[in-house]
């Protein structure tokens, strides 16, 4: 019924740039929607990895004036700036960070009951490890912005480029064969995988890069206010005075501020409920202190807020608020999509499965690719090693690596350094380690690789579940009892990963087909046999 | 929403909707329903399935909004189709038989004998 | 006559380039990145010249920009006329990039 009438010279085209596009980007963009769907869970595996922070979220509004008080008259005194960030319901803790009288960053995290500085394991976890690792792979220096970058505009291209080449979309809507030949239903997956999150396929790459777009396009950013930062700020609800240099005449009172600016919040926007995320000092002590209160992510909203408003400390003025515009709303909800920071436990969900879906997608399309060189003999052998190689190392690898992450973690005493390397960054030498190895063993063992990493993906799930009771002792039952819904969802996930690696183990296992062996008799004969057999794995198309 | 009984029941009917309309829809493409039922259907004309299909997919939306707003049914809506999508591509791989009421209800009357 | 067909001879080797597969990807990629950077200052400016608040501007231009240049790689990759996609993308983007900043308003500390 729908059929696309473009001719054969474009569909060529198209074909080819799809091809090398994937060719090109797939087993990062593998890499990168794997991270971004754990990322999506990033403070509940915090939680898991992180036992301090396995407590409940706090119930009473938060103050954010005594945790400054406290901090100011104690050992941030003579501080020249600090941020303080409320703690949430997946994050139990608040973030408090500040620049003390020597110059340096102070960062932590504090029980909001207490206003005590909480000793956290230390762990990069989930949002200091592998949330990074989605928007950057951890290349330094900003590299890792671009690399990322590339391979989402070569996502969006994959696609545009996808739907053209596609011929049958509504016909084939439906359609997923896995009992034929696996190149046909490897296809079949790929399809099924693109089509039925088209939309949503689209708007993740896109968003990010709109997130990203002033790094991209550095320059041009600014052109429009003519060098003019100043007033970027401004309209950004950023202050960004200098220090007069003259002292502070006036108390600080962050409370009222705060209050101050919820109240013009809820005035202009009252059918959402509004809360202060975070709250800056900046130039303290200064005659030109003021205090920056952000709305970042309301938690009964897509959309990010850009509720932003800087204040003078000393004479109480609105030094700068955000007035956003169409233009601006739009980008918040589309960043706040991406970003997913609301509350709602059944998107968030959603949010994940539709992670693991694109990884399938992009993972079919890489082993489609492969297959089919392999079939057509357009590779050498030796190639077909380091190919499938990467191919294994980038999907399986990666996940085996993540789920060695995850073990290590719950065995690390402590105070565990070694190698000149604090325990944080022993556990990410473990995740990296295991993750070289699963690509050497790959090279090595060839076919049979894709079901010895799934099993020990199953194992290693298992193992870090009985870890985390051995260590924490939250086991699974406990935890669903007590309705700690962080750790039992991350137990239960495990156990279910686990589950579908032995699963896929057994399935790969299954699709190893017996050679027979030619028999000096009846060459002839295994001849014709081999080519039925190939004669099956065509695509039916 | 906080948990309560009816953002969980506006959840599963908006799941429900979305994936009967999305196995009508797939049941009204004539190698779907030989699939599921073995045989053919006689009329070729476009279905009450297909019409069908379609309506409950839109309607599922309704309870995507009154459950959340707008601004959150508009990423709810995609991802319960698609996953009700996946539902009926799975189905009709591995169970086709269970999709057998669907196909019969939808296609009583016009089922080759 | 002997220039004429060395003119010929040129565009002919011309050709073979512009038609190279490679030629085109980097076209879409480099060439389709100066026309977006371009674009994006270009398209902020002009809106703020047309009333839109420049913090507004530069937001439509984010929300655009991308969409442009996908479509500048697809048009890249797929063109019949390479020759005239080059002299749209890197044409566009100088004019774009060295207009931008005369066009720009100046601060009138909004």
């Amino acid at each position: 019924m729908v059929r696309l009438h473009i001719s054969d010279g474009f569909r060529s085209s198209m074909t080819w740039l799809h091809t090398w596009a994937g060719i090109g980007a797939s087993c990062l963009l593998f890499m990168i929607f794997w991270m971004g769907s754990l990322s999506v869970f990033d403070s509940e595996i915090d939680q898991w990895m992180k036992p301090e922070l396995r407590v409940t979220a706090p119930t009473e509004e938060f103050q954010y004036g005594p945790v400054f008080e406290r901090l100011l008259e104690g050992e941030a005194h003579g501080a020249t700036r600090m941020y303080i960030s409320a703690p949430g319901k997946r994050d139990p803790l608040g973030y408090f960070f500040y620049r003390n009288k020597g110059g340096e960053n102070v960062r932590g995290r504090f029980d909001p009951a207490t206003l005590e500085e909480v000793e956290v394991t230390d762990s990069y976890a989930g949002t200091s490890f592998f949330y990074p690792f989605h928007y950057s792979l951890h290349i330094p220096q900003g590299i890792g912005y671009w690399v990322v970058g590339f391979c989402a505009m070569a996502m969006l291209v994959l696609m545009v480029s996808g739907i053209f080449i596609h011929r049958k979309i509504v016909a084939d809507f439906f359609t997923f064969r896995p009992q034929k030949a696996l190149r046909r239903s490897t296809l079949d997956l790929h399809n099924l995988s693109s089509l039925v999150a088209l939309p949503l396929h689209i708007l993740f790459p896109l968003t990010g890069l709109m997130i990203f777009a002033t790094i991209y396009f550095p320059w041009s950013y600014n052109v429009v206010y003519g060098g003019d930062d100043a007033q970027l700020n401004r309209d950004a609800g950023r202050a960004g005075l200098e220090a007069s240099g003259e002292p502070l005449n006036a108390k600080l009172d962050i409370d009222a501020i705060v209050g101050q600016a919820l109240s013009r919040w809820q005035s202009a926007e009252p059918g959402v409920e509004h809360r202060a995320d975070s709250v800056g000092l900046e130039l303290a002590g200064d005659a030109n202190a003021y205090v920056i209160v952000r709305e970042v992510f309301p938690s009964r909203a897509v959309s990010m807020s850009k509720n932003v408003l800087s204040v003078s400390v000393a004479t109480g003025a609105i030094l700068a608020e955000s007035n956003a515009g169409p233009a601006q709303s739009a980008y918040a909800w589309l960043s706040g999509a991406h970003y997913i920071q609301f509350d709602s436990r059944a998107l968030r969900w959603l949010y994940f499965a539709g992670g693991l879906l694109g990884s399938v997608m992009i993972a079919s399309g890489l082993m489609f690719w492969m297959q089919s060189r392999i079939r057509k003999g357009v590779i050498d052998p030796k190639s077909v090693r380091v190919v499938r190689g990467l191919a294994v190392g980038s999907v399986s690898g990666i996940i085996l690596a993540s789920g060695a992450y995850l073990v290590v973690n719950r065995m690390l005493p402590a105070e565990a350094a070694a190698f000149g390397l604090g325990r944080a960054g022993l556990e990410v030498s473990v995740f990296y380690l295991v993750w070289v190895l699963t690509y050497a063993h790959a090279a090595l063992r060839g076919k049979t690789s894709w079901a010895e990493q799934s099993w020990a993906i199953g194992a290693v799930g298992i193992a870090a579940v009985f870890l985390n009771w051995v260590s924490t002792g939250d086991h699974l039952v406990a935890t669903v009892s007590d309705r700690v819904w962080p750790i039992a969802g991350m137990d239960i996930v495990l156990i279910a990963g686990s589950a579908a690696a032995v699963w896929s183990a057994l399935k790969l296992a299954q699709r190893q087909p017996t050679v027979q062996r030619p028999s000096k008799e009846q060459p002839e004969a295994f001849d014709q046999a081999a080519a039925r057999a190939i004669a099956a794995t065509e695509p039916a198309e | 929403m906080p948990e309560t009984v009816a953002s969980i029941g506006l959840f599963l009917l908006a799941g429900l909707l979305a994936f009967f309309g999305a196995s009508f829809l797939a049941l009204s493409q004539d190698r779907n329903v030989h699939r599921v039922l073995g045989r053919s259907v006689q009329d070729k004309r476009v279905s009450m399935m297909r019409t069908t299909g379609w309506l409950l997919v839109f309607v599922s939306l309704i309870p995507c909004i009154a459950r959340d707003g707008g601004s959150f049914a508009a990423l709810l809506w995609p991802l319960l189709l698609a996953a009700a999508s996946i539902a009926t591509a799975m189905l009709l791989a591995y169970r086709p038989q269970w999709l057998t009421p669907i196909a019969k209800v939808g296609w009583k009357n016009h089922i080759g004998a | 006559m002997g220039i004429f067909l060395k003119g010929r001879i040129l565009t002919d080797r011309l050709s073979v380039v512009l038609d190279n597969r490679l030629y085109r990807v980097c076209l879409g990629i480099f060439g389709g990145y100066a026309f977006t950077a371009g674009f994006f200052a270009f398209v902020s400016v002009l809106l703020a010249q047309a009333g839109a608040a420049r913090i507004e501007a530069f937001f439509w231009a984010i929300l655009t920009s991308f969409l442009v240049y996908t479509a500048v790689v697809i048009w890249a990759v797929a063109t019949a006329q390479p020759a005239r996609v080059t002299g749209v993308l890197i044409g566009g983007a100088l004019v774009m990039v060295l207009s931008s900043p005369f066009l720009a308003t100046p601060t009138t500390g909004l």
